[in-house]
């Protein structure tokens, strides 16, 4: 298993965020976190990324416990993550938001140019616009292709489709899927039960903070019980 | 960059232009004024330290004197403890070492903070050193300060030549060479993926630290090479003053930095620059001209801050913008 959560209990001051969060992912799939805003998603996400600290449980990634590390190490370790406001950083041009991480990599492989234009073809018409004068969906493909510049084997991904018009939803369903192609596993936090259903195999349901299912998106769909949790 | 871009890029052009007029200000200005062009030249090169902090690594110091008084007293102590190395050739990598040396110890304990707290501990060390230099009269001249000789210059020796003379000759060409050397490697610093990562930790350092950026790590290298470019301007400005005292660590002294930065506009390369040489002759002519010159330094503050708040260079380049949009 490439990444593995063990009984994580993260707390923000007295309030506990997460409780008992278990769950695992393959090399190779696309795995999603499905709930309603407010439900948890993202708060696994940066816990796993060390954004939120967990107070007890376990995180391993690639057979390494990898719970005590710093974001920083995380990222170095192989994780990709692109935040759910994206956060493209406004006064360096696309160009320099890409290099940047490739340039920390330093001697470490890093994902060409070549893959990351042809998962998102549209970057090589803004390389040198400034990250301030980007439109939404094309932040969000600077900000995959940043987290992708450090060549992570895990993508993690929060909320990659939100606010998207639908044209460019497809754009990024196959963006996704070619990423998986790559040999990225992807770990995708998302509202939209019938976004995940085109492009997960598995799914979690997260609900106040817990696990309450996991299956296939086409269970969630034949379901109506589950269907209300996750507000579609 | 490539030369054949250089060549192409209209601002080297400009550079160059106002670097061939500058060979030609000695002939263009009297003494006195020359005089006050090189003080600002020397906080030009301040103020360019200043902003890698600033203006790319988004971190107020309002302790910077103390990283000028180390570069002055560098060169005033070798004066009167080693006089067999008083030589320019010593003296500028002298202060550059001790600059260095003091950014390192201070920066070490300064980035570990951001904000207010980045500033005031910056402010406090800075006044630590202060009363160091004031208090340890026998080593330093504590309030009367250090005089600062004429230094030789490779073996060429400028003894019986009046400062103003001096000044006017070599230490001019001297100065505008180490200026623009200064100019052009922090040009590459800010253009490197070194400084690039530094402008994304300004703009949100989780998301610096989340693509692999060491951010305290390289909050400290941006505070010890601008401190070397303070402790610079700090050591060439003793040769046009002549003399030394413990104000330069004082928060006041910083806090003339952080004027002249701002009102240049710390958002543009060349605004501290620009800033430096307006703030040298704003204080001159209001000392010289009224009692009340600090309050005619603190309301120009206030207006830049209302009108200005990008500076005079930040008021000048979006003006070029909206023209060259009306023209388009």
């Amino acid at each position: 298993m490439l990444l593995n959560i063990e009984n994580l209990d993260v707390f923000i001051g007295s309030t506990q965020i997460l409780r008992n969060i278990s769950l695992g992912v393959n090399e190779g799939e696309i795995v999603c976190l499905l709930g309603r805003n407010g439900a948890g998603k993202s708060s696994i996400i940066k816990s796993i990324i060390g954004l939120y600290p967990s107070r007890s449980g376990k995180i391993t990634f690639r057979e390494k416990d990898i719970t005590p590390l710093s974001p920083r190490k995380k990222v170095l370790s192989g994780i990709g993550y692109s935040p759910e406001d994206t956060r493209i950083f406004t006064e360096l041009t696309v160009e320099e938001n890409i290099n940047l991480s490739t340039w920390v990599r330093g001697k470490g492989e890093i994902f060409s140019y070549e893959k990351i234009f042809a998962i998102f073809p549209k970057i090589k018409d803004f390389l040198d616009r400034k990250g301030l004068n980007l439109s939404g969906g094309e932040k969000k493909m600077v900000s995959i292709a940043r987290a992708l510049a450090l060549n992570p084997s895990l993508l993690l991904l929060d909320e990659a489709f939100e606010g998207l018009a639908p044209l460019v939803v497809n754009h990024f369903m196959e963006a996704l899927r070619q990423i998986r192609k790559l040999g990225v596993t992807i770990l995708l936090g998302e509202s939209n039960v019938r976004i995940v259903s085109q492009i997960t195999e598995r799914t979690y349901i997260i609900e106040r903070g817990e696990i309450i299912f996991e299956g296939h998106p086409r269970e969630i769909l034949e379901n109506e019980r589950l269907l209300k949790l996750v507000g579609k | 960059m490539g030369l054949k871009q250089i060549s192409k890029n209209p601002r080297w052009i400009i550079y160059l232009l106002i670097f061939i007029a500058l060979l030609f200000i000695p002939r263009m200005l009297s003494i006195h004024d020359l005089m006050l062009f090189e003080y600002g030249i020397t906080f030009a090169i301040v103020g360019l330290g200043f902003n890698l902090l600033l203006g790319y690594t988004g971190l107020l110091s309002f302790g910077h004197g103390a990283y000028f008084a180390a570069g002055a007293y560098s060169v005033a102590m070798i004066a009167k403890y080693l006089p067999q190395a008083y030589s320019l050739e010593i003296l500028i990598p002298a202060s550059l070492f001790f600059s260095l040396i003091l950014s390192i110890i201070f920066g070490f304990v300064c980035v570990r903070h951001t904000k207010i707290f980045f500033s005031i501990l910056a402010l406090s060390l800075s006044m630590l050193l202060f009363a160091l230099l004031f208090k340890l009269y026998h080593i330093t001249g504590g309030s009367d300060g250090l005089r600062v000789p004429l230094p030789t210059l490779f073996g060429m020796s400028f003894k019986g030549i009046r400062r103003p003379e001096f000044l006017s000759g070599t230490y001019y060409y001297f100065l505008l060479g180490v200026f623009s050397i200064s100019f052009l490697v922090m040009r590459g610093i800010v253009s490197s993926p070194f400084g690039k990562a530094l402008q994304a930790i300004r703009d949100n350092e989780v998301r610096a630290e989340l693509i692999g950026i060491r951010v305290r790590r390289y909050r400290l290298y941006a505070f010890m090479i601008s401190g070397m470019f303070v402790g610079l301007g700090g050591a060439l400005w003793t040769f046009v003053n002549g003399h030394v005292t413990a104000d330069l660590s004082h928060w006041v002294f910083s806090g003339e930095i952080v004027y002249m930065t701002l009102l240049g506009g710390f958002g543009i390369f060349e605004g501290p620059i620009i800033g430096a040489m307006i703030f040298t002759y704003l204080k001159l002519y209001a000392m010289g001209n009224t009692q009340y010159w600090m309050f005619v330094i603190g309301a120009t503050l206030i207006v830049l801050v209302l009108i200005l708040p990008n500076g005079v260079a930040g008021a000048v380049s979006s003006l070029w913008t909206k023209v060259k949009k009306k023209t388009n």
